[in-house]
């Protein structure tokens, strides 16, 4: 991608803008290519690629709003858009609280683009798979994961002023190693395919699948635990979901709704939407060109703040601004979402923790998780990819899988230490491990 | 999109792949949330590009663009190629598809009223009337929902065929969320989550009647604000519709997947325990659980006419009598088990590759009404309309929560329960089942939020049910503070 791609993007932009009836009109325009290879069996069974755009235009006028979204950049495809949006605002009635499209302001720019990884060659992934098959195959185990590249570049412009421009890259390298009836996960992840630590993620992934064979069977009740990073991210996005957002906050369908500055969980607690941060680097604005703050959302267990997008926060009479965490118009009835979570991390190490704890069990990551009660934050889940037992500070087992179901707020509050050493999680969480005093397990597998 | 697809398949044999095919792809979709009587967005989106598979010694390459145009179609070909030459670098055992002929047919959804054409006024005079019937306080959120999905895809392989489908689906639902206290509850009909989805026309919106069901809506999830929390402990339990057609969707439905159970997709949403060892042998369920994968039922939200290989829709037995007898299957599973191809493999766009993906997993009827279940019931709990899920990556563990409870005193339903769950074991649940209502019950249900694999596609699958009993099942593991 290039300054010329850049300016083709604003031309469309100002193209649309100018051709535009409405009182107000924003558009957005991406355009990318991703690649992912994918395996299985120790065998690459999947490989695949996608060259794909999309146009995002709203319009108002009276406070009516249209929305309409194309997979093109084409100029018959942008025209017809923009007449489908006003089309639309033309029928819809005015949203009364709807005070105009944002004037954006000042982005800092992120940088988060590496042409290599935005030259990588099938062959390239291929050699990392097979670095990875190569290892698993000595010790008699399967590998199972993934290698994704990626590059793209996103412009937000408005009838308002905004323009707001962003490129980055992507680099994902994930497996599920099993090794008998044992299994092991890791991974890795950059905007810079160079900065990924494959040599970690192969001696993680087999290591980890080679110690939890033969797991023993274990009950259900209340066990202390050390999650690690991938455990502790598997909770977080739901967690954030029911929470972090202004819309349910002002509804009063979120855990902080009307708790700003009261205590909603542990001391040791302390969880921001930082797009910022170095190993994050996310997109520094939002779908509305708007550009994104860094959000405190619980200080030390104190309920600190929520996410806002122009609209929610003009519903607030002029005591809120929005944050720069807008959607695209097409999921607005979402609201306002986090997109960076980054969790403070603590003085401890995992080993640590582990040495901390008398009985317990280490959990690598959960697996499905849910919401079972959104008001205290109960969430359900699964442990895999290797779960042990911890006995006098020590990893002695592997132990089957557990389901939890467990409030994430009072676990978090249970919270008695958490680890300097922080990973990317899903590409836009930073987390630590964790202790937890009393976690709650309600069910086993037989696995 | 005919002109692509006839040059791409020019271009595949040119360069003499061992197979290829290419899929041409326009959707358009519409979305309307009504929230408080206030048309809260409506936005519609279209989408139009082609993918390419390739097959080369066994091994695939896939790529995709949406610039439809023939100079495209060779540079996308000549990638797929590229991928297909880096996936034998680290390859297994050659794949080998199973036969299939190569058809050359059209398919359109049977429908009455195209969803896009009914005036959007139309829609939302509807919409806003259902939400106002619900609004009020204690009721925070009065929604109403309405989508349409219109699909055309081409599909073209070096084989010879030549499919053309179109597909509709339509589906909305409303839903009442009360809030007091710290307290949370939500009633929707017909289902939760957005609502019923069909492969069909307006008809279908229109004949669920949002705005008859809005008052009782709203009810409901005012009362649950005062009700009790479900008790907990071993109980009778009867699902209703809604919650049934989920519970066949985790727990039968992903892990019939031939492609799970052969650990393609085990690194990201888990393998199967259904081994193939289990074919024919593991008593799946009770004698009263038959279960069939169905893409030729009318309505079904996983109904179509060929899969994305060119596979005629099909009927294949799941269980029989309690019995497992049959996966879901693609070309390229199906000879591992020495089997033709179920027909289920679809793709949810023209940029993802096709999947193993679950059609319409249905529960065949037994017998009796649903009055005639609760009256035969002692002791136990009708569950209604679901709320939350979650499974572990074999398919075994599970656990539910509904929206609502009623217990259920010597055949007789009685008071209504806030915060139901339940959890089990998949075949031990399936085998506690003692009762499925009959044919006057059976519905069809509709979930276009299906997701699976890397990258994530999102499938539109149907389930096909009647409440059914189920005997000494674990209730209410959520501990209350």
């Amino acid at each position: 991608m290039s300054q010329d791609q850049r300016d083709q993007l604003e031309r469309l932009a100002d193209t649309v803008l100018a051709a535009s009836e409405a009182a107000e009109t924003e558009i957005m325009l991406a355009t990318g290519e991703d690649y992912l290879t994918r395996f299985a069996n120790n065998q690459i069974h999947q490989n695949v690629g996608s060259r794909g755009a999309t146009a995002v235009i709203r319009t108002v006028t009276d406070r009516r709003i249209g929305v309409a979204e194309a997979e093109s950049l084409e100029a018959d495809a942008l025209r017809e858009t923009l007449a489908r949006a006003q089309e639309i605002a033309a029928v819809r009635p005015p949203l009364e609280d709807f005070h105009g499209l944002p004037t954006g302001g000042k982005v800092r720019p992120v940088v988060a683009y590496d042409a290599p990884t935005a030259a990588c060659s099938p062959r390239d992934r291929a050699d990392m798979v097979g670095a990875l098959v190569a290892v698993a195959k000595r010790r008699k185990a399967e590998a199972a994961g993934l290698v994704a590249t990626g590059a793209e570049e996103l412009l937000v412009a408005n009838s308002r002023g905004v323009r707001a421009w962003h490129r980055s890259t992507s680099a994902r390298f994930q497996t599920v190693v099993t090794c008998g009836d044992g299994s092991g996960y890791a991974e890795d992840q950059s905007f810079a395919l160079g900065n990924l630590d494959a040599k970690r993620v192969i001696r993680d992934g087999v290591g980890k699948a080679a110690r939890s064979r033969k797991p023993h069977p274990i009950d259900g009740g209340e066990y202390d635990v050390v999650l690690e990073p991938a455990a502790v991210g598997s909770l977080l996005p739901l967690f954030s979901h029911i929470g972090f957002g202004a819309k349910a906050f002002q509804e009063g369908r979120s855990f902080m709704s009307g708790r700003l500055g009261q205590k909603v969980t542990g001391d040791r607690i302390t969880i921001a939407d930082n797009v910022h941060h170095t190993k994050l680097r996310g997109m520094p604005f939002d779908f509305e060109g708007v550009p994104t703050r860094r959000v405190k959302l619980i200080d030390r267990g104190t309920a600190a703040g929520v996410v806002w997008d122009s609209y929610l926060a003009g519903r607030e009479k002029g005591r809120r601004a929005s944050t720069g965490h807008a959607l695209p118009p097409t999921y607005a009835s979402y609201g306002a979402m986090p997109r960076g979570l980054v969790m403070a991390g603590g003085g401890d190490s995992l080993r640590g923790l582990i040495a901390g704890t008398e009985r317990g069990l280490l959990v690598t990551r959960f697996h499905y998780v849910n919401v079972a009660e959104r008001m205290k934050a109960v969430l359900t889940g699964m442990t895999r990819d290797g779960t042990f037992r911890i006995e006098n500070g020590k990893v002695t087992h592997p132990v089957h899988n557990l389901r939890f179901t467990e409030s994430v707020l009072e676990a978090f509050g249970r919270a008695d230490g958490l680890t300097r050493m922080r990973r990317v999680i899903d590409g836009r969480l930073l987390c630590p491990a964790m202790r937890i005093r009393a976690f709650r397990f309600t069910g086993t597998t037989g696995f | 999109m005919d002109d692509l697809a006839r040059q791409a398949v020019d271009i595949l044999r040119r360069r003499g792949v061992d197979y290829g095919d290419v899929r041409v792809v326009e959707t358009r979709d519409q979305d309307i949330t009504v929230t408080n009587g206030v048309v809260e967005s409506v936005s519609h989106q279209q989408s139009r590009g082609f993918g390419v598979r390739v097959l080369i010694r066994g091994a695939w390459g896939f790529h995709s663009s949406h610039v439809v145009s023939e100079e495209e179609a060779a540079r996308v070909i000549d990638t797929a190629i590229a991928i297909a030459s880096a996936s034998a670098l680290v390859a297994g055992e050659p794949v080998r598809l199973a036969p299939v002929e190569p058809h050359r047919d059209r398919y359109v959804t049977p429908h009455e009223k195209d969803p896009f054409e009914v005036p959007l006024d139309e829609k939302l005079d509807l919409l806003v009337s259902a939400s106002r019937r619900m609004m009020g306080k204690p009721v925070a959120l009065a929604q109403a929902f309405f989508t349409a999905f219109e699909t055309r895809k081409l599909f073209a392989s070096t084989e010879g065929a030549l499919i053309d489908q179109r597909i509709v689906e339509t589906g909305g639902g409303i839903a009442a969320t009360a809030v007091r206290d710290g307290d949370v509850q939500v009633r929707s009909y017909p289902n939760s989550f957005r609502g019923d989805f069909a492969t069909s026309g307006y008809e279908f919106f229109k004949s669920m009647d949002v705005g008859a069901h809005a008052e009782r809506v709203r009810r409901e999830a005012v009362e649950l604000l005062d009700a009790p929390p479900c008790p907990s402990g071993r109980k009778t339990i009867i699902l209703d519709g809604g919650q049934l057609a989920l519970q066949v969707h985790e727990s039968i439905g992903h892990p019939i997947e031939l492609d799970r159970v052969l650990g393609m997709e085990s690194a990201y949403a888990g393998d199967s325990f259904l081994t193939l060892e289990k074919l024919r042998r593991l008593q799946y369920g009770s004698a009263l659980v038959n279960v069939v994968a169905d893409a030729t039922v009318p309505t079904g939200l996983g109904t179509f006419g060929y899969d994305d290989e060119g596979v005629p829709a099909q009927r294949t037995p799941i269980i029989s009598e309690g019995k497992f007898v049959g996966y879901m299957s693609s070309r390229e599973t199906a000879p591992l088990i020495d089997r033709a191809s179920s027909g289920t493999m679809r793709a949810s766009s023209w940029n993802r590759i096709p999947l193993v993906r679950m059609t319409n997993v249905n529960l065949l009827p037994g017998r009796g009404t649903l009055d005639d279940l609760i009256a035969d019931t002692r002791d136990g709990l009708l569950l209604s309309v679901n709320r939350s899920w979650s499974i572990d990556n074999k398919r075994l563990n599970f656990q539910f929560g509904t929206e609502a409870a009623w217990e259920i005193i010597d055949g007789k339903l009685g008071r209504m329960f806030k915060n139901p769950t339940y959890t089990g074991v998949t075949p031990e649940f399936w085998n506690a089942c003692d009762a499925v209502c009959g044919p006057e019950e059976w519905r069809l249900w509709g979930i276009p939020g299906c997701g699976k694999g890397q990258p994530e596609q999102v499938a539109h699958v149907g389930h096909g049910v009647a409440p059914a009993r189920f005997r000494n099942v674990e209730v209410g593991v959520i501990r209350q503070s």
